[in-house]
Parts: C-alpha cells; structure tokens; sequence
C-alpha cells in the first residue's frame, strides 16, 4: 500500500542512504579526477573498512562512530600500498589493464576477508538505538548520526581542495598533468595522497554502511557501481556532481523498492544509469567530458 | 556470411596455410581431437575437458571484443541469456536442441545490439560499468518472471547430444568452428580497424574509420558467441540457473583471457586449460593447506578455497603488471630465447 | 649554465633527437630554432624530464639532470613554459600564480614576487579573481610568464611563446623576455618565427630533423644563406 506518508519517509531514508553512497562516489570520484584510474575495486575499499571498524568496535571496544577514524586510517593505508604497488605500473597504459588490475585487487580483498572474519555476516554494534518520530514520519538515529558525519567530512574534504597546497596541486593535476610537473610538484605524491584520501573515504563510508547494515566479504561489487552510477550522473570528477547524484540515486533506489518490491532496487538503478548515459553520457551536471 | 567465404578465398587464409602458427594450431586441435582416446574417465571428459572448451569459446568472444579496445564486467549477461534462450526454445517450444543453441547465440547478439547501440560509444571504462549493471538488471528480470521462467530454482537442460564423448565432439566442433571465425575476422580488415580502435581511436577516426560502427560489430560478435558457450554451459552441466548471471561469470572470461594472453588466438585457448584445470585440480591441495593454515584463521572451516582464489587474483596483478601479454607471451619468449641459442651455436 | 651533450631521444617508437648537442652561458638569450616537427618541443621536453633521454647528458650548472624527475629539474632553477602556454583554466589568477611558487616555502618572498608582477602587469592583478579561462590569449600568455617567475627561475624555457598570438602581442611578449633577461634570468627561446627571436636572442642554434645543424652568434644567422633561403624566404 503505498501512502504519502510513506512515500514522504522512503524519500528521508534514501536521502539518508544516499549520504553513504555520496562518501564511497566522492572517494571514486577524487581518484577518477585527479588520476583519470577507474579503481572498479573501490566497494572492496568499503568492505573492508566496514570490517577494520568492527573488528576496532569488538575487539577494542571502541565507540561505533569513533571506529569510523580506524576504518578511515587503515583503509588509506591499503590505498597507499595498492596505489604504489599496483595502479602505478599500469597507470598511462591501456585503460584496460585498470579493469584487470582491479579484478585481481577484488580477488584479493574478498577472499582476504572471508579468511579473517570468515563467510557470515556482522553488523557494527551502534551505541544509539531507535527511531525519531516527526508528524508521522520516522527515521532512525543512526541514519540522521550518518548524515551528519558525512556532511563533516564533505566540508572537511572541500576545505582540503580549496585551501590547503595539496589539495591546489591536486587540481592543478586533474586539469593538466604534465603542466603540473613543471610548476616543480611531484605528482606521484600528488597521486598517492588522492587515492589514499579516496580509499579513506570509502573506508568511511564502509563504517557508515557497517552500522547501519549487515554487510559479508561479498558486498563490495555493488556498492562500486552504484558509485560509479552515482558519478556518471552528478558528472565526473565533480564532488559537488558526486553529492546531487548520490542523493539521486538513494532516492530513486529506495522508492524503487518501495513501490515496486524486493529484488528491484538494484536493477532500477542500472536502468537510470543506462538512460542517463545513452541521453547524455558526461552524467546530468557533466560538462564537456575530457 | 558472404563476408565469410570472401574470407576463406581470400589470399590471407592462403598465407595462413604457409604461417608456422597455423600447424602449431592444427597440432593442438589434432591433440584435442584424440584427447578422449587415451582418457578413460567420464568425469575428466565431461567436467575438466568440457567446460574447457566451452570456457575457451567464452574467453575468445571477451578476447574480440578486448581486442577492438572495449571492455565488459558483466559478460555473464550474455552467457546467462543464450543459456536459457536456448534452453527454454527446446523445452516450451519444441525447438530443436541444436537448432535452440544458435537461435539462442543469435537472441544473445540481438540483445547485445540493443546495448550496443546505446553504449558502444562509451568509454572502455563505462561500458564495462553498463553491461555489469546489465548483467544485474537481467538476473532481476529472469527472477522478476520466475513464475513462467522457473529461473530461481533452475531447471534441467534438454539433451542435444549424449552426454560424454559424443557431447565432448559436438562442443569441440563449436569451439574450433567459433574460433576459426574469430581467428578470420581478427585477420581481416574488420580486425585491423579494430586494432585501430584500439591503438588510437582519434586517429582511427581521422583515417575515415566508422569507430562506432566497428565497435558495434565487435560487441554483437562478442555477445553471440558468449551466448553459444551459455548454451554449451548449460549443457554440459545439465541444468541452468539465475546463478549463471554472478559476477564469478563476468570476470571469468577476463580472467581466462588476461592470463592466457590478451590479443592473441591462443591466449584464451591457453588460459581456460590453466584456469579450468586450476578449478578442477587445485582443490586436492585443500587439507594440506588448511592443516598448514587452518589454525591461523580460525574465521574459515576450510582455508583452502579463500587461499586459492586470492592467489589467483595475485597471478592477475603479476600478469598485468609484468608480463602484460600473458602466460603465451612467456611462451613465445622462451620458445625465441631457445632458438637464438640454437642460432648462437652454430657458427 | 646549461651544458647538453649528444642528447637523443626517442617519443615512442620514432627516434626523434640524434645527437643533440648545445650550450647556454649565464644571462644569455639563446633561440633554438627550426621548423615545424623539427623536434623542437621533444627537446625541451627532455630537458625538462618529461620525456626520457636515450643517450646523451644534460648538465645544469655542472650538475647531470637527465634522469631527474621533472619537479627536481624546477626545484634546480630551471622553469618551462610549455607549447599552448597550458594555463590551468579552471583556477583563478591568484591560483595559477600560487601554483607557480609551489616549491618556495617563504610565504612573504612569494607575495612579495606576487606583489610586483602585479605592478609590472597590472591587468592580472586587476582579474586576479578571475577564473583563467576567461582571460584572452595575450593575457594568458602573460600569466604563464609571471607564473614561471613566481619561483625565481635562474633558467625560463620558452616553447613558442608567439604561436597563435597577433604580432602586436608578440611583440610585447619579446619585449618581456628580454626584459626578464635584464633582470638576470636566462633565457631559452624555442621558436619557429625565426626573425623575431633572432632579433632578441645573443646567439641561436638550427634545428632541422631533430639535428642542430647550424649556430652562430644571431646576426650571423640572419645573414646565413640556408636560412635566407628557407625560413626567411629571401
């Protein structure tokens, strides 16, 4: 039975999921701009991270939401290692080998995690419980916690790109590489400090998820291409693209499943995503692609 | 098909009949052939030496496309469709078997037109992101209608041929057949503009190469053949199900063919007999392993199946990053290395 | 100051420099001229350590650069304004400048550089705002000059500083260089309009199929017979 007041508290729950996807695609997106890689193994990233803040909450007994810095840490230090030991030989090759790399990093990653903490599934402990109620319409206190975190880190992230050196050298990089190069800035530090921030905010979001979610080693394809959706139509390599197109995609995903039931949410998604690129493949907000 | 037998007529199959490459081919094909004579068991030929051929037609079909310089993550789609296209002609409508598994590869490369028509002139990088979002979108709609599918359970395949031998000849034929016509076309001068393609799509474009229209044929050619190994897939493990859509049959062909040889006709021939016999072998290791390991991740009950298929994942990383053109690059070095030796000696 | 010997290099498949060998001496203007497709970019290129040199030194105040990264070669005193002037066009002014003393840490000496290129070109100062896109042509290749400067170069390479702009423009833009040049940079002037930089440059090196084969003191060059008959068409 669909209602106004429950279509009203679909649309507050995907805007809330959204704000997960929005961390993960901005991640994607930062590393997409700067780097011009597709790192496909980015919902690994999240896993991962959703993993490094559970165990941080169980075995160090550590505030659910103070876990999300762990998964943060850990998670761009792993970006670290992949991006010098990986990505970097292939990067400048054939596009295509960045597909292969990721597919061997996904290989990888999942069954790293099924041999660590085994195949079931685990949800991050939350300190907070139950639902606010509003005039018929309710949400969960860690859905309105997550929105909240995520718009710290966005702010903190913008700050980083438009006030600190790094982050001018890392759009310095995104417009023109080698121009970069000649203002004297090296640019491998420039593209290891961009995937670990990207591979943090995945991190991030993977705690977020793990919160609010049961998540197993096997969750990390999807969420990496409801990312890549989510840049495609918010525009490429545009954080602010990133943030329109994941609330977007949260909303449409949600009402999805409300109104057309169970195994629907994922599949509408793709079928936005196909529409979007086949009418204008630089995404809604995208400008002239490079 | 007219292009075809141009093709068979055509001075490059001529040369071809002089290229050493061509009787190396030949002697695998004939070694293929007699393959089953000295193997007695049933299970080999039909679960180790079957779906290595039918993998082999699966990689080569991601190989082609690969080679004009596109990318799918989702080629399980096309796999998954010509497996119940085929499957459901025989059984709801009486189709023919045999007849069923081309309609089948056929209804395939139809799909696959209409994707590629919207998504061809996508980026390497959207388009793998679009047909993996197709392959979901097709497990969805095969659940969505499960009621007159019956794809969630799975259902028995109809027979084509008896299982075993016989079974082991028909799929053989198919591949050698397939591949030849892989083998043709990437030697034509539909091969070249896809090198082309691939090379430098800018200046392919500026020399007057229609880009879109080659990867369309690309894309369509790759799909109907991936359909024709569901069909075999289906076949030769006697039923189907929704699960032939898992991403596990996207990166598979991948896989198969990065590892074998990315480009080459080979490759892909040379990386399912590695892949399928590391699937098909490699699980005897598993109590040695988890006697070895078992006790350091107490997480797992058998270490065994995590371990291999991160290993598996760690050749992919040093295939790509130091031997990019594969396990058959490494051959032909080898094999070159030897005969300057050889050359070396003689004065 | 700038010592290349036997330099070769490769763009690709296609050996493009062979044997490349030329100096610069302290406060110079020297010009490196040739036509198009000459190997012109591929040379400074290399020199700058964005392409690999194959064979060959590059010494830079007697100290071998070749197989430094490029943000070494800078941090050495060396800038490059490449070919297209490759501003940054989605940054304001002040950012691109920014961008320019990125590898000087004293925060006052940059504002102090920043303070008098503005006085020199006060037509940046007045779009220091402005995203850099939106500048015209003569104006950008204004700001990649004062963007090169912001870090004190001892060396500016110019890659055809002149292409594309109208000849009043150009000649502003020699007269900068070699008022630059007073100041006491020195000056690597590539180009293809071989009478406007031989007029401002001391000396000049040919390059012609990725070989030099000529050079002399600049009016030596304008009188020269091959360059009379090729590029001057006299």
């Amino acid at each position: 039975m669909i209602t106004p007041s429950g279509l009203a508290e679909t649309l507050l729950w995907g805007v809330a999921n959204g704000c997960i996807y929005i961390l993960l695609a901005a991640g994607l997106s930062i590393i997409f701009g700067v780097m011009k890689l597709v790192n496909f193994a980015h919902g690994q990233l999240l896993m991962i991270g959703a993993y490094l803040a559970f165990t941080a909450s169980v075995v160090l007994g550590l505030n659910a939401y103070l876990s999300i810095l762990v998964a943060m840490g850990g998670v761009a230090l792993i970006g670290l290692g992949v991006e010098r030991f990986t990505f970097r030989k292939v990067l400048g090759t054939d596009k295509l080998n960045e597909i292969f790399v990721s597919l061997g990093l996904i290989y990888i990653f999942e069954n790293a995690a099924v041999l660590l903490w085994g195949n079931k599934s685990a949800q991050i402990a939350s300190p907070l419980h139950g639902l606010l109620s509003l005039g018929g319409i309710s949400i969960s206190y860690d859905r309105i916690a997550a929105m909240g975190i995520v718009i710290v880190i966005l702010l903190s992230i913008i700050f980083l790109m438009k006030k600190t050196k790094i982050g001018l050298a890392m759009r310095a990089t995104s417009q023109k590489s080698d121009a970069t190069q000649l203002m004297g800035i090296n640019i491998e530090k420039v593209y290891i400090f961009t995937f670990a921030l990207g591979a943090a905010l995945a991190g991030a979001a993977g705690a977020l998820y793990g919160i609010i979610f049961p998540f197993s080693p096997a969750l990390g394809a999807l969420p990496t291409i409801k990312a890549f959706a989510i840049i495609i139509l918010g525009g490429l390599g545009s954080i602010p693209g990133a943030v329109v197109g994941g609330l977007l995609y949260g909303i449409a995903e949600n009402t999805a499943g409300y109104v057309l039931g169970g195994i629907w949410p994922d599949a509408i998604a793709f079928v936005l995503l196909i529409v979007v690129l086949v009418i204008k493949p630089t995404g809604i907000f995208g400008g002239k692609g490079d | 098909m007219t292009q075809l037998t141009g093709l068979l007529n055509s001075k490059k199959f001529t040369s071809l009949l002089h290229s050493k490459r061509f009787y190396f081919i030949m002697l695998g094909l004939a070694f293929i052939a007699v393959l089953p004579m000295f193997i007695g068991s049933e299970y080999v030929i039909g679960e180790v030496l079957a779906p290595m051929i039918i993998f082999a037609i699966y990689a080569s079909s991601w190989n082609l496309l690969a080679y004009s310089g596109q990318g799918s993550l989702g080629h399980a789609a096309f796999l998954g469709i010509g497996g119940f296209a085929s499957a459901l002609l025989a059984i709801k409508l009486g189709v023919p078997p045999i007849v069923g598994l081309f309609v089948g590869g056929l209804f395939s490369a139809g799909i696959g037109l209409l994707i590629g028509l919207a998504c061809v002139r996508l980026k390497a990088w959207f388009l793998a992101m679009v047909t993996f979002g197709f392959s979901v979108i097709a497990l969805t709609l095969i659940s969505q209608f499960d009621s007159v599918i019956g794809g969630i359970m799975g259902f028995a395949t109809p027979l084509i041929v008896p299982r075993g031998i016989p079974f082991y000849y028909f799929t053989f034929a198919i591949a050698a057949t397939s591949i030849l016509v892989i083998y043709l076309v990437m030697k034509s001068k539909l091969g070249l503009a896809f090198k082309a393609i691939r090379e430098n799509e800018l200046e392919a474009k500026m020399t007057g190469i229609n880009t879109g229209k080659y990867r369309l044929i690309a894309f369509v050619l790759s799909t109907f053949f991936a359909g024709i190994a569901g069909g075999l897939y289906a076949e030769s493990i006697r039923y189907i199900q929704v699960s032939i859509f898992d991403p596990y049959y996207s990166f598979l062909p991948l896989m198969i063919a990065v590892i074998g040889g990315l480009g080459t006709i080979e490759g892909p021939l040379i990386g399912s007999v590695i892949i399928v016999s590391i699937d098909a072998y490699l699980p005897r290791i598993d109590p040695f392993l988890q006697g070895l390991m078992g006790p350091l991740f107490p997480a797992v009950s058998n270490v065994g199946p995590p371990i291999r298929m991160m290993m598996l994942g760690v050749i992919l990383l040093l295939v790509v990053i130091f031997a990019p053109k594969g396990i058959t690059s490494l051959i032909n070095k080898t094999y070159a290395y030897l005969r300057r030796d050889k050359k070396e000696v003689k004065p | 100051m700038l010592e290349v010997k036997n330099l070769s290099a490769s763009y690709g498949m296609v050996q493009i420099l062979w044997d490349v060998s030329f100096n610069i001496k302290e406060k110079e203007i020297v010009s490196i001229i040739g036509p198009n497709g000459a190997g012109k970019t591929t040379l400074v290129k290399t020199i700058m350590g964005l392409l690999p040199a194959k064979n060959g030194t590059i010494q830079f105040k007697g100290e071998n650069i070749e197989k430094l990264p490029t943000h070494e070669i800078v941090k050495k005193g060396i800038t490059m304004i490449p070919e297209g002037r490759e501003i940054f066009p989605k940054m304001t002014v002040e950012e691109n400048l920014q961008l320019g003393a990125y590898t000087i840490k004293d925060k006052t000496k940059i504002k102090d550089t920043k303070e008098k290129l503005y006085q020199i070109f006060p037509v940046l100062k007045k779009k220091q705002n402005a995203l850099a896109q939106n500048l015209s042509g003569g104006e950008q290749q204004m700001l990649v000059i004062c963007r090169s400067l912001m870090s004190n170069p001892q060396l500016l390479i110019l890659d055809e500083p002149s292409l594309g702009l109208a000849p009043i423009i150009v000649e502003k833009v020699l007269d900068t260089i070699t008022k630059i040049n007073e100041d006491g940079v020195t000056i690597l002037l590539v180009e293809q309009n071989i009478r406007d930089s031989l007029n401002v440059a001391n000396r000049g090196y040919v390059l012609e199929k990725g070989k030099i084969i000529l050079e002399g003191e600049s009016r030596e060059l304008l009188s020269n017979d091959h360059i009379k008959e090729v590029y001057l068409g006299l």
